[in-house]
């Protein structure tokens, strides 16, 4: 039902029970916001977002309070401004002053808050706030003292991811966000997908960092420094880089890489082509021996943290397959050790990549003693775009200058499995590629792309009807799989990604703040994937001479390192 | 025809009773109602008052010494353990009754006492001392040229409603209570009434909460009762936490049958089939005796399905709340018995529509619940002839503090808040003048000699911006500090925040720094802490305004309220502290720092000779020390140097 | 822990809301909780560690170590208060060398505030193991604390 109501004078159309939030957002009424996040119930904790009302003596919240028929708001009186200036300070006043050492420096909600408010002097004295920092976990780094408690992360942690490692504990001025028995990350039940920095207004949450590391490497003479990157970096490259298609960018980033100093930078193209053609295999294999019972992907290293601790029963159902970031970087060493002659031991490779659960894959996470696979050091995207500006890269004033490096020649579906179904759509084409009949004609299937988070879908390929789907987010597989085993459905392959839309959303992604455009990035991904459409999927990727043997012993080994550990 | 042993009757004949007015009682009922209202008893019988406040001083110990005076006279006599008449600062309380006689209540009795007492009343002999008054009831005979115990200048004038039964009946024996007309309007409810019906009489009554803000109960009860569901729930929300405030407590101990009957209304009017009470784990007598009210209630057919054949259905479950004052706001009860922390939430929507597993909860206090069984007994027009127009019936205030005396008043709407002082509390202790009364607790506001004339109820508390809270008054003489006073409240405001918001979990923080840097010598002697203090004490007044109207729940939004009132009501002593240094009422001490300025000094020792605390140290000319811990602050060294070299910080 | 269990068995396996009451009912017994106890109910009730840890500190009552030989409580009450019991703590404080919510190094005194113990005729009131002890003066919380350092 329409109602009217008056907002600072001036009457506006709303729907009755609505948020008053909604309400002003859809009149052009911007009230400044904290814990608020988008799909997610409304907590009410910050107070920052309070509105006038006339007849009711106390402010209220704008984003949980519902809109009455002849509600009169005032959204920015002075005493509504006076509360929000007088709140932010109290906070401030508790915040750490280390702006400008802070990753989340200019990019920061709190920054952005204390700006519009124009917060132009601290009448507050500061106190110094020293919290615990958590670096148990060697991918996340939560840093309490920078926390302001909105609880954003919390709510994605459970109700996005169902995994609820963290949560608020202790009461009053003395609560925090912790982990159980405040033991830290590492001994939670976290998975590592990072979803929760990508909703943290401020510093407290960030990944491991490796940059130092790898600038270290790129400047030291005595070691080639390569890089391996993740096609979901490509996907959010246009957010960087002022150029428009996607080829234009890709050559753009490669430049920048190499200008940066990277010797050798790779695609990780073959890699997934390889590990798709592999999954392919397994895949018929298991058909063939009538398991009835349906292959998981493994690529996603959250997803299968997250088995292991809380559905241990589907770790046999975990294709036993390696996925390609720990492949590239053995075969990539011994490459072009014996291209170049430098012995492997120099040889560093960097894996760049939207992925945060990979961080601990690095061997400068693990320490001596590794099993040589994965790369040497993981950078997230963020993490890549300020080595590039630090070492002078002006991005936007790059020409077409470099192209990155082949290895192996070039794979059909290599960009996809940045998305959720990407991997699967691989596994498709594969399995379609000598069938003269098949459903998706020109390898464009409608029903298999899209941004929606479950996609089921039957496929016909070796005369056969398949039963697929893809999934992403934790909380949509856990929901998804449950109705799956009450109602005794089959499917033949499950693909499962942490992250909600797949890579493209990655832990790593550049932090766009809650509005952040998947759309464009999957956009992108097709875009890069037409690049490649005039080669046909082969089970026989090309492989460069000599890698053979490795590659089957490697093969042979499949062990998630969370095992393991 | 009945256990004379057990003073308990069969369920079925209490049931017979419970449906029927007292003159249709044949002469066998009457006789076994006075027999349980132990108004005719074959024996002496002592009634202990055994509640929280009396059980330090040792039951036990009485309980030997009148096993031991029985033996010595070879007399059996009955020891009852009762609640409390209310006049906390009486215990131990004793009630002596011998057959055919008034009952004899005693105050600040001992076990060595007892004996002698004992000696002169089974003489027919009353002794004077420590007697508070008799206690008449309807057959029996009263002792000549004896005060009557609501002639005590402490129950003088009350009106007794919900107090009524405390301190004279076994307080879990749900005969006991029938037998004084307890449970006669559920009965008769569920039998000859439906909740339509009765919900009218609610309206008319005019009820309003009582635990602070007054809102018309009835609002809460038709949201409840009209909201379609398959399941509503009535909460009594018995979480009193309030530091200073025990009239729940002592009511809990005394009469949980009282409550228990309220709660049975207000759910078969609403159409609750379930009903808890939350209470503090910290109370484990008002616990124990819950638990054994409701086993009585339930043995004696009121609770459990198919009530007295009625149809209708009640369980009502005892939940330990496990200590958090925030769970005293509804919503946060509500999280608490979900299972999860006690946050209170955004309201829309209100329990009352959406509360439980959102399902329909009336959520209302002790106080609020304990009034309805009387409502509904007499009619709502009896209900309104006591009280004002707008506040109708009695309200429960615990008296506490510089006070003569201590304990739990119950009062008319309207009554002056100088009766509660003057008359009822004895006046101020030692007949010192009074400074304020702290009325309402943690949330409540200070009141001083020029409003004590303001009858206590909404309407006139609205006007002069005073709190009633759940009724906690505090009395404050000269040697009390009420900016000390202040900085604790804010203390445990700020302990017990529930963190959710800013405005209250940084709030109360800052505003209790700022009181602390008033209240307390400077941690470090920079002028950092001098400017701190100023600058705090300008912003402390907007602090609370923000805190007020945008704190999410009450805690946050009243948590500022002493501080408030305080420094309207006591600027002249809040200057005092922070920029003479001086605490009138002598309570925070070391307020000041003094320093020995290694200059100036001469060594010429008069300080040290001076100093009253010896927290001087130093040889003749050479440079003295102030040894910090043992400085009073009291400045005396620095009214004798003559070389100005002491600094005071 | 085979208390834990047939603590556990008392309640309907996966029923949220009873969190609260089994974890009192295990603290009444064990006296503490840990991190044992907190998998164990996650497991039985179905509710993540973390949320029952939550939980747990919210509480004033959940304690996750074990109370001194001697717990020592300190009502916090006005009436308390306005007779002294800010003095009394900060004695107790100055004494055992610990604050609220600590134990002594030797496990022999642990300290707390607590709300109104409701003895405001006799205030200020402190409480060692439930036992009560009234018109609490700095002098006498020496003696009170030399009386129960002897019974060693």
């Amino acid at each position: 039902m329409i109602i009217e109501i008056d907002v600072n004078g001036r009457k506006i159309k709303a729907r009755k029970g609505e948020r008053i939030l909604d309400a002003l957002k859809a009149n052009g009424i911007r009230v400044p916001t904290l814990c608020n996040m988008d799909g997610f119930k409304p907590t009410g904790s910050c107070r920052i977002c309070v509105v006038e009302v006339e007849g009711r003596p106390d402010l209220v919240p704008a984003c949980s309070y519902p809109v009455e028929e002849w509600m009169v708001l005032y959204t920015h009186s002075p005493r509504v401004i006076q509360a929000r200036r007088t709140i932010l300070e109290l906070l401030l006043a508790e915040h750490p002053e280390g702006c400008l050492t802070c990753d989340r420096n200019r990019g920061c909600e709190l920054q952005e808050l204390a700006d519009e408010l124009n917060i132009s002097c601290q009448n507050l004295s500061h106190v110094q706030v020293s919290k615990r920092i958590d670096n148990t976990s060697r991918a996340l780094i939560r840093d309490n003292a920078k926390c302001i408690l909105c609880g954003r992360c919390i709510r994605i942690c459970e109700e996005q991811q169902a995994v609820a490692a963290i949560d608020f504990l202790h009461r009053g001025s003395r609560i925090e966000v912790g982990t159980v028995l405040d033991k830290g990350l590492s001994y939670s039940s976290c998975v590592n997908c990072g979803q929760c920095i990508l909703v943290c207004p401020t510093g407290a949450l960030k990944e491991r960092n490796h940059m130092n590391d790898v600038v270290r490497s790129l400047h030291d003479p005595e070691l080639l420094t390569i890089g391996l990157v993740d096609p979901a970096v490509m996907a959010s490259a246009g957010e960087h880089f002022r150029s428009k298609g996607g080829k234009e960018l890709r050559t753009s980033l490669f430049s920048a890489l190499k200008r940066a100093g990277f010797n050798r930078v790779y695609e990780n193209h073959w890699g997934l082509e390889k590990e798709a053609t592999i999954l392919t295999n397994k895949f018929l294999q298991q058909i063939d021996a009538n398991s009835q019972k349906p292959m998981f992907l493994s690529s996603c290293p959250s997803f299968v943290q997250y088995v292991i601790q809380s559905q241990s029963d589907l770790i046999p159902l975990l294709a036993p397959v390696k996925p390609a970031r720990q492949l590239m970087p053995m075969l990539l060493r011994k490459q072009i050790s014996a291209e170049t002659g430098w012995p492997e031991s120099r040889i560093v490779v960097v894996y760049l990549t939207a992925c945060i659960a990979a961080k601990p894959e690095a061997h400068t996470s693990i320490g001596p003693g590794s099993d040589g696979y994965g790369p040497d050091h993981v950078l997230s995207i963020r993490e890549m775009y300020r080595v590039i500006r630090l070492l002078g890269i002006n991005i936007d004033k790059l020409g077409v200058e470099m192209l990155p490096d082949e290895f192996g020649g070039n794979a059909r579906s290599g960009y996809l499995p940045a998305l959720s179904g990407g991997m699967t759509e691989a596994i498709i084409r594969i399995l379609q590629s000598d069938a003269s009949e098949t459903s998706l004609p020109g390898g464009r299937p409608a029903r298999l792309r899209g941004t929606r988070e479950i996609r089921e879908f039957s496929v016909q390929a070796k005369g056969r009807t398949f039963q697929m789907a893809s999934i992403s987010g934790l909380t949509n597989f856990k929901n998804w799989y449950q109705d799956v085993l009450d109602k005794n459905r089959h499917f033949d392959l499950i693909e499962v990604m942490a992250c909600p839309g797949g890579c493209i959303n990655g832990g790593g992604q550049p932090i766009a703040g809650p509005h952040t455009d998947i759309k464009s990035r999957a956009k992108m991904v097709f875009e890069l994937d037409n690049l490649y459409s005039g080669i046909s999927p082969s089970e026989d990727l090309p492989l460069p001479p000599g890698l053979e043997l490795p590659l089957q012993a490697t093969l042979a080994t499949f062990l998630p390192r969370e095992i393991i550990k | 025809m009945i256990q004379e042993m057990t003073n308990r009757i069969n369920p079925r004949e209490l049931q017979e009773i419970l449906l029927l007015e007292k003159p249709e009682l044949n002469q066998e009922q009457q006789a076994m109602i006075r027999f349980l209202r132990r108004e005719r008893i074959s024996r002496p019988a002592v009634f202990l008052d055994v509640t929280s406040p009396s059980v330090i001083y040792g039951i036990d110990q009485f309980k030997v010494a009148v096993k031991e005076w029985g033996e010595n006279n070879a007399l059996d006599v009955d020891v009852v353990e009762t609640g409390s008449l209310g006049l906390i600062s009486a215990e131990p309380v004793i009630g002596i009754q011998i057959p055919g006689r008034a009952r004899l209540y005693y105050g600040q009795i001992t076990p060595l006492k007892l004996p002698s007492i004992l000696d002169a009343v089974v003489r027919q002999v009353v002794p004077e001392e420590n007697l508070i008054g008799q206690m008449l009831m309807a057959s029996q005979q009263p002792w000549e040229g004896i005060p009557f115990w609501d002639q005590h200048p402490f129950f003088k004038g009350q009106t007794r409603y919900l107090m009524n039964l405390c301190g004279v009946i076994d307080p879990c024996s749900a005969s006991e209570y029938i037998a004084w007309g307890g449970y006669q309007a559920f009965a008769k409810s569920l039998r000859y009434y439906t909740s339509q019906e009765l919900l009218k009489l609610i309206e008319e009554s005019n009820l309003r909460g009582r635990s602070g803000s007054g809102f018309l109960a009835a609002t809460k009860w038709l949201k409840v009762a009209n909201t379609p569901s398959d399941k509503r729930y009535v909460l009594c929300n018995a979480d009193e936490s309030d530091p200073g405030g025990y009239m729940h407590r002592i009511l809990m101990e005394s009469n949980p049958h009282l409550i228990i009957e309220g709660i049975m209304l207000a759910a078969y009017i609403t159409g609750s089939g379930q009903a808890i009470i939350y209470t503090r784990s910290r109370y484990p007598m008002a616990v124990k005796r819950l638990q054994k009210a409701l086993q009585e209630a339930r043995s004696a057919g009121l609770l459990g399905s198919d009530i007295l054949k009625s149809g209708f259905s009640l369980d009502i479950q005892l939940k330990r709340g496990p200590g958090a004052y925030v769970c005293g706001e509804e919503t946060a009860i509500l999280s608490s018995l979900e299972g999860k922390r006690g946050m209170p939430q955004n309201r829309p929507p209100y329990p009352a529509t959406q509360g439980l597993f959102d399902k329909p909860t009336l959520v209302h206090n002790v106080e609020t619940l304990a009034q309805v069984p009387l409502i509904i007994r007499n009619g709502p027009e009896w209900y309104k002839k006591t009280g004002t127009a707008e506040s109708s019936g009695t309200k429960l205030f615990s008296l506490s503090g510089r006070i003569s005396r201590l304990g739990v008043v119950e009062v008319p709407f309207g009554t002056p808040l100088k009766t509660l002082v003057n008359d009822f509390g004895g006046g101020v202790r030692n007949g010192q003048p009074l400074k304020a009364l702290l009325l309402g607790g943690p949330s409540g506001k200070f009141v001083t000699a020029t409003q004590i004339d303001t009858p206590i109820d909404f309407e006139h508390f609205e006007e002069e911006d005073l709190v009633m809270g759940s009724g906690s008054l505090v009395v404050l003489d000269e040697g009390c500090c009420p900016i000390n006073l202040m900085k604790n409240l804010m203390d445990f405001n700020h302990q017990e925040s529930c963190g959710k918001c800013i405005p209250c979990r940084d709030g109360t923080k800052r505003v209790l720094s700022i009181l602390k840097s008033v209240t307390t010598r400077p941690a470090n002697q920079e002028k950092f802490d001098a400017l701190e203090r100023f600058r705090g004490i300008t912003r402390i007044e907007e602090l609370a305004e923000v805190m007020k109207s945008t704190s999410l729940c009450g805690l946050g939004k009243t948590a500022a309220n002493p501080v408030i009132s305080g420094m309207k009501l006591f600027r002249e002593e809040m200057e005092e502290h922070v920029f003479d240094r001086i605490c009138r009422a002598g309570v925070c001490r070391n307020l000041r720092s003094f320093r020995i300025d290694p200059v100036n000094c001469t060594g010429c020792n008069i300080c040290m000779i001076k100093c009253p605390e010896n927290a001087i140290i130093g040889s003749p000319h050479k440079v003295h020390i102030i040894m910090e811990d043992i400085c009073s602050g009291c400045g005396k060294c620095y009214e004798v140097c003559k070389f100005n070299a002491i600094r005071v910080l | 822990m085979d208390d834990i269990t047939s603590i556990l068995s008392k309640y309907p396996e996966g029923v949220t809301e009873n969190l609260i009451p089994v974890l009192q009912e295990i603290q009444d017994s064990t006296s503490y909780l840990n991190g044992e106890i907190v998998q164990a109910v996650a497991a039985y009730l179905k509710i993540p560690a973390v949320k029952i840890y939550s939980v747990a500190t919210f509480y004033n009552e959940f304690r996750f170590n074990p109370g001194g030989h001697y717990h020592i409580q300190v009502c916090q009450g006005t009436g308390c208060l306005l007779d002294g019991s800010e003095q009394i703590r900060r004695e107790l404080m100055r004494l055992l060398e610990i604050g609220p919510g600590e134990i002594t190094r030797d496990g022999w005194f642990s300290l707390e505030w607590v709300p109104c113990l409701g003895v405001c005729q006799e205030a200020p009131v402190i409480s060692i193991n439930g036992k009560i002890i009234t018109n609490m003066t700095p002098a006498k919380v020496k003696e009170v604390i030399a009386q129960y350092r002897k019974s060693r």
